[in-house]
């Protein structure tokens, strides 16, 4: 659904991206991280066409992103982190903006309004960002094109709303969507993705399935650290200490984001390298 | 280049829809302007005759129809907003012909409906209570109307260029571009009509004649002379030409000449939409 092929991509002498090489396939949940200023806004950018590539080759759905043919632009949707929207009613936004995308369900569009809580006769004038979120958010979902990218979604949303956005995302995704959730929250992303991507010094350090991350680490709680076989990363906690460990007993734990992305970016050598092994 | 009706209408739709208020408001403010600078004829009790309406309809389209313009792409001003119109699916073509219909079809129909009724009232008001006999005024073909209304497609597109080109202080910058361009063009023609008006006379042949002391003419000889002169240009097709010895010589530019130098800003204005559409074009992918 998307290939990306020796991408490089610099603002003026600044380079963001250099070789970077993915293949993304339909029907998963795609969690793109890195820290701030990584490149993940840009990657996203360019797989949807607002951003020309200095190099390599890039194919989503079968076209060039950067042509902008209107029929592929019918079929991918970009929540941007920051954006503004006119000072409109819902329902007159909803009557401009689905139109222009085939699939979009109105139905779709008023459940997901109502998890969130939000009026659907509302203004979009006197909400807050986050509500404002809220009612994008329920939009991308309803358009239901192929490719969904996601920027910072969490972004603005208070605690509530990030749980009911785990609970709609969790459910939205069809078998024909491929959805791509960038940030740099990675705990919003617990329980949610089937992949994730790891944006680093210009390149793609790590593209691991959650299923072979749990299967390759454990993720335990210990009260003292030398209980702990082939200990990788460690964090003190309120009742001893949160572990990563290679998992060589082949234990079912649950995947924790937070210490995975932690325990990546202070064992970087490490945990690549215990990817790569096969 | 695909270009679909549907999406130009799904354009236009929005446009209106997300723009309803503040075209609502600007109506309103317009009607207002234009009402209060029709009455100032009304109280001063100055008559408000066709000329005078004619300059002040086309001038208010002219500036009202700028304004308007600016507002046109306003959605791609901040990188917030941006993305989301970037992301319609719709060519830049498309939208720049949904800019176009609005811009330079429906606002000029819409400035006529609102503000011609109230030049006629005003008329009205003008022939029952202040005692003149001013007849309305109806577009005709005289020369200088025919340049404001090109004058509104000539300046509209650059506006439409510059609100695609500038982030901040738009109006500002507009009016300053429309300036340069304007005063530019005036300096570069006078240049070159100023090059080629004396051109055209120093090829031609001047009679010379040459006389005995007692006046008796010896000869005539028809020469090439390159004489010490100053031309001053009259206005842009026409200067004269002085002489040393108090002579003076009217020139003017050929009919051919005119029209190329009439055309030339008017063939400025397709050059402007297609400048803007590669902005727009380069605005998508950047």
């Amino acid at each position: 659904m998307i290939e990306i092929e020796n991408l490089c991509f610099s603002y003026g002498k600044h380079k963001v991206l250099t070789n970077l090489n993915l293949s993304l396939s339909q029907g998963k949940i795609f969690g793109l991280l890195g820290k701030n200023g990584a490149g993940k806004s840009s990657l996203l950018y360019q797989i949807c066409g607002l951003l020309f590539p200095k190099q390599g080759k890039l194919n989503v759905n079968g076209y060039k992103p950067f042509e902008r043919n209107p029929i592929f632009l019918q079929e991918i949707y970009l929540l941007p982190e920051e954006f503004d929207l006119p000072n409109v009613a819902i329902k007159s936004f909803l009557k401009t903006n689905a139109p222009f995308y085939p699939n979009f369900s109105e139905e779709l569009f008023n459940n997901y309004l109502a998890e969130f809580n939000i009026p659907i006769n509302n203004s979009l004038q006197g909400m807050s960002f986050g509500q404002k979120k809220k009612v994008m958010i329920s939009f991308a979902l309803a358009t239901q094109t192929k490719v969904l990218l996601m920027d910072e979604p969490t972004n603005g949303l208070d605690i509530p709303s990030k749980k009911q956005f785990r609970k709609i995302i969790a459910g939205a995704l069809q078998p024909h969507q491929l959805m791509i959730i960038s940030t740099h929250q990675v705990k919003d992303l617990d329980s949610l993705i089937d992949h994730i991507l790891v944006l680093e010094d210009e390149h793609i350090i790590f593209d691991q399935s959650v299923e072979s991350i749990t299967q390759k680490l454990a993720f335990k709680q210990a009260m003292q650290l030398n209980e702990v076989e082939n200990l990788i990363y460690s964090e003190g906690a309120l009742r001893g200490h949160a572990v990563v460990a290679k998992n060589i007993h082949n234990e079912h734990t649950r995947l924790d984001m937070e210490m995975f992305f932690n325990a990546l970016a202070s064992e970087k050598q490490q945990m690549v390298s215990l990817f790569n092994d096969k | 280049m695909a270009i679909s009706f549907t999406r130009i209408g799904l354009l236009a739709k929005k446009q209106f829809i997300d723009n309803k208020k503040l075209y609502l408001f600007g109506v309103l403010a317009m009607m207002g302007i234009m009402g209060a600078i029709f009455s100032l004829f009304l109280i001063t009790g100055t008559n408000l005759g066709k000329e005078n309406q004619a300059v002040y309809l086309l001038l208010g389209l002219v500036v009202f129809g700028g304004l308007y313009t600016l507002t046109l792409f306003s959605n791609l001003e901040n990188t917030k907003g941006r993305t989301l119109s970037l992301m319609l699916p719709a060519t830049a073509t498309e939208k720049l012909i949904c800019a176009f219909v609005y811009g330079a079809i429906l606002f000029p129909l819409a400035y006529l409906l609102c503000v011609y009724p109230l030049l006629r009232f005003t008329i009205f008001i003008d022939n029952k209570f202040m005692g003149h006999f001013t007849s309305p005024y109806v577009f005709d073909e005289h020369r200088a109307q025919l340049f404001l209304i090109t004058a509104f497609f000539l300046i509209q597109a650059q506006i439409l260029l510059c609100s695609l080109f500038f982030k901040h202080y738009k109006a500002v910058k507009s009016i300053v571009f429309i300036c340069v361009m304007f005063f530019g063009t005036l300096i570069i023609y006078t240049k070159i009509i100023g090059y080629i008006l004396p051109g055209r006379i120093d090829k031609t042949a001047v009679v010379e004649e040459r006389y005995y002391k007692n006046n008796n003419l010896f000869k005539t000889d028809t020469v090439k002379r390159h004489l010490t002169t100053n031309t001053r240009i009259i206005n842009l097709f026409t200067a004269v030409k002085y002489y040393g010895d108090q002579r003076d010589v009217s020139l003017e530019l050929t009919r051919k000449q005119k029209n190329v130098f009439f055309l030339l800003p008017y063939l400025t204005i397709p050059c402007m939409w297609l400048i803007s559409w590669v902005r727009l074009k380069e605005m998508e992918v950047n």
